[in-house]
């Protein structure tokens, strides 16, 4: 285990918040039907704002939090899969932002899908030591890549960033772990612009997120008790004395299940995709930054951050606050 | 068999013993919607050491079809 702390974080999502009977006005769905099978009641959908600014803005807050400063900050890590621009990277220019370019800080993102936030806090720590303060961020705007046409789709996704401030510290403990499984059968996907035009069959537009739901369920549920048991390997705890598991918004059946296969009761499970949808790499970071806002996370508390997406990825980050 | 296919759907799903019959229909009679049928595969799965694939699971209209299709899959 690593000698790790949280120092703080933060969270920020866009101005409109869209409600399922919004949604009942554009696709064939209804609010009861988006409920029973997501437990999703409203995500929130950005009109004027991009990844770097959501990015941003979770990160200044978890900069306050902290009570550091951004000159304190050496390392940006920022998961995603809506960056604004191929090149320059969203940590780039969120470092841009937060006005230390004339620092020495190294800046740049990552793409795990859904388990994103999970990997770059496991890259974090591996670089802690050589870097002080690591400034890790998982930030969203999936409604640019969503078909807004799809009620499969649509009702479940949302736009958000979280952030949290990493630095060694005695006090608390982290351990990690982190797995993938290359699929290429389109179960989970969003077709990128970068296919070369000499390509036969080339699809030069770029493509909106499709998912196979029965098939994401399957992996998605044996993903976070894989993940669960892998990360608490060598520490000691079992999953019965962990305080509270902030698991990926994806979907409450999903989450419903797991509890109910490991016989864990649904109390001890951190729930907010009733509100922000799936935010993707996003959501365990906001997940973390609001349970923290709400007092749910206190010193001496064991926790467990799990994740899973599209790749297959999954990981979870195990933490004795 | 139809014993332990009935305890599995009162595992996975919230639904009383006695609407359980062969003739039962998931949809209709016992609220079974497309992920609830997803759960029931996965355990339908653990339970009988079988593999279940997603066109089966569309496929299924009564319990009979899921006695039906456990048998041919066990054999």
């Amino acid at each position: 285990m690593k000698n790790i702390e949280i120092a703080g974080s933060g969270y920020a999502v866009p101005g409109r918040c869209i409600t399922n009977h919004d949604l009942e006005k554009t696709v064939d769905t209804s609010d009861e039907w988006i409920t029973a099978r997501t437990g999703i009641s409203t995500r929130y959908v950005s009109e004027t704002e991009n990844t770097v600014s959501l990015g941003c803005r979770a990160a200044v807050n978890a900069i306050a939090n902290a009570g550091i400063t951004p000159a304190d900050i050496d390392l940006i890590i920022v998961a995603t899969m809506t960056g604004d621009n191929l090149t320059p990277s969203t940590a780039c220019l969120i470092q841009e932002k937060l006005g230390i370019n004339s620092r020495h800080v190294m800046a740049f993102d990552i793409n795990a899908a859904c388990s994103g936030f999970i990997y770059a806090m496991h890259i974090a720590s591996a670089m802690l030591g050589q870097y002080r303060c690591a400034l890790v961020i998982g930030a969203e705007t999936l409604s640019k890549i969503i078909d807004w046409t799809d009620r499969n789709t649509c009702v479940l996704f949302g736009d958000g960033a979280g952030a949290v401030i990493m630095r060694p510290g005695e006090k608390s403990h982290m351990a990690f772990y982190a797995d993938s499984a290359g699929d290429s059968s389109g179960t989970l996907q969003a077709t990128g612009p970068l296919l070369h035009p000499a390509l036969e069959n080339c699809q030069r537009t770029f493509g909106y997120l499709h998912m196979d739901g029965k098939e994401v369920f399957r992996f998605a549920v044996k993903a976070i008790e894989d993940s669960i048991h892998h990360v608490l390997e060598g520490t000691g705890v079992t999953p019965e004395e962990i305080d509270l598991i902030i698991p990926h918004q994806a979907n409450i059946r999903i989450i419903s299940y797991v509890a109910r296969k490991m016989g864990l009761p649904m109390e001890k499970f951190f729930i907010n995709l009733d509100t922000f949808g799936n935010t993707s790499a996003a959501s365990i970071a906001i997940a973390f930054a609001q349970a923290q806002q709400q007092g749910l996370i206190r010193p001496g508390m064991k926790i467990v951050l799990v994740g899973f997406g599209a790749g297959f990825t999954n990981g979870a980050v195990y933490i004795r606050m | 068999m139809l014993e332990q296919v009935k305890k599995v759907i009162m595992d996975a799903i919230s639904v009383e013993e006695e609407l359980i019959t062969p003739q039962a229909r998931l949809s209709e009679d016992l609220g079974i919607d497309s992920l609830s049928a997803v759960e029931l595969s996965l355990e339908l799965e653990t339970e009988f050491d079988i593999r279940i694939e997603d066109e089966e699971i569309s496929a299924l209209v009564t319990v009979q079809d899921i006695l039906d299709l456990v048998n041919s899959k066990k054999q």
